[in-house]
């Protein structure tokens, strides 16, 4: 009896060493392991955990809770679009947008369904986007366009007066298709319901009465945390 | 005896509380997925619990079903006290 116990805890440990240790895995949501003897000079990025003291979510914590599932945004016919009441229209692709210069904040998204994750975000200010196509007098609100048809606003001067970002990397690694690659809307003090994913178009226009998606269905147009989730 | 209201209305309205509380409860649990799998329970209403829906429901029930369980579990425990009184006296 005791050497079958024995045998069977040895079994049980064995087991979990080579599940646990054995073999390469991929710690990136971003790419594998490269193979050796390719000539690869850089590792892939790994997620990392914390910043400047600050304990991070991790991008597998929170749920993917879009209108239409996760979205695959092949970047062979992708370009990120600026239109409406701008001077010049802009199509750009994912190499030109990431060549812009870019930035990093810890910012933390909250979720009308209770939960948040603490992110430190990496992308371009889409203030710098909206000024390279040159943004008319008379727009007053940015609305994102999705992937899979998805749109929410923002005010063309909270973009402005919060630094506002468009994310390509989330936690050092690049968007993965669930959390909104190739870009997602960064939109600090506002709940996750302006956080669009998945971005292709960025329209700029004078309605400021516009309501995206979940605005449509009865969601507080501003959006801020600070007020209330539901509209009156 | 427990005052002007009869002990079997005073159960009565106990047992009525715990049978709406547990009413509440499923509408609760409804409409709390309907936020979080809004997708399923937006189909299966045809549209009526849609997300927002269920958002401002089931933030609505959350006081009176807590009011309707603790007058519940009051009433319960006040019985159950009233029964070992009564038992403690008839020894």
């Amino acid at each position: 009896m005791r050497r079958s116990l024995v045998g069977l805890l040895v079994s049980l440990l064995v087991g979990w060493w080579v599940t646990a240790c054995g073999g390469p895995r991929a710690t990136s949501t971003g790419g594998g392991i490269l193979p050796t003897g390719v000539g690869a000079t850089q590792l892939p990025a790994a997620e990392i955990h914390e910043y400047e003291g600050q304990a991070l979510s991790s991008i597998d914590d929170f749920r993917e809770n879009s209108i239409a599932g996760p979205q695959y945004v092949s970047l062979d016919d992708y370009a990120l679009t600026i239109t409406g009441l701008v001077d010049t229209p802009l199509s750009l692709t994912y190499d030109e947008v990431l060549a812009l210069p870019h930035y990093e904040k810890v910012v933390t998204l909250y979720c009308v369904e209770g939960w948040d994750a603490t992110i430190l975000w990496e992308g371009v200010l889409i203030e710098d986007l909206l000024e390279r196509a040159g943004v008319r007098d008379e727009a007053v609100i940015v609305i994102f366009h999705a992937a899979d048809g998805y749109t929410s606003s923002l005010p063309l001067g909270f973009i402005r007066d919060n630094d506002i970002m468009l994310a390509y990397k989330m936690n050092g690694v690049t968007l993965p298709p669930e959390r909104g690659f190739p870009f997602q809307v960064v939109a600090e003090s506002k709940w996750g319901y302006k956080w669009v994913k998945w971005v292709t178009q960025i329209e700029l226009s004078a309605d400021a009465d516009y309501r995206g998606f979940w605005e449509s269905e009865g969601y507080n147009n501003d959006g801020s945390i600070e007020g209330p989730i539901l509209e009156r | 005896m427990p005052g002007r209201l009869g002990w079997c209305t005073i159960r009565r309205i106990g047992r009525w509380c715990g049978w709406a509380a547990l009413a509440l409860l499923l509408f609760a649990l409804l409409t709390g997925y309907g936020i979080s799998e809004f997708r399923i329970v937006t189909g299966a209403t045809l549209g009526v619990l849609n997300k927002a829906a269920s958002q401002r429901w089931h933030h609505l029930v959350d006081v009176p079903l807590l009011v309707l369980v603790l007058v519940h579990v009051a009433i319960a425990v006040w019985g159950r006290l009233g029964i070992r009184k009564d038992r403690s006296r008839g020894e």
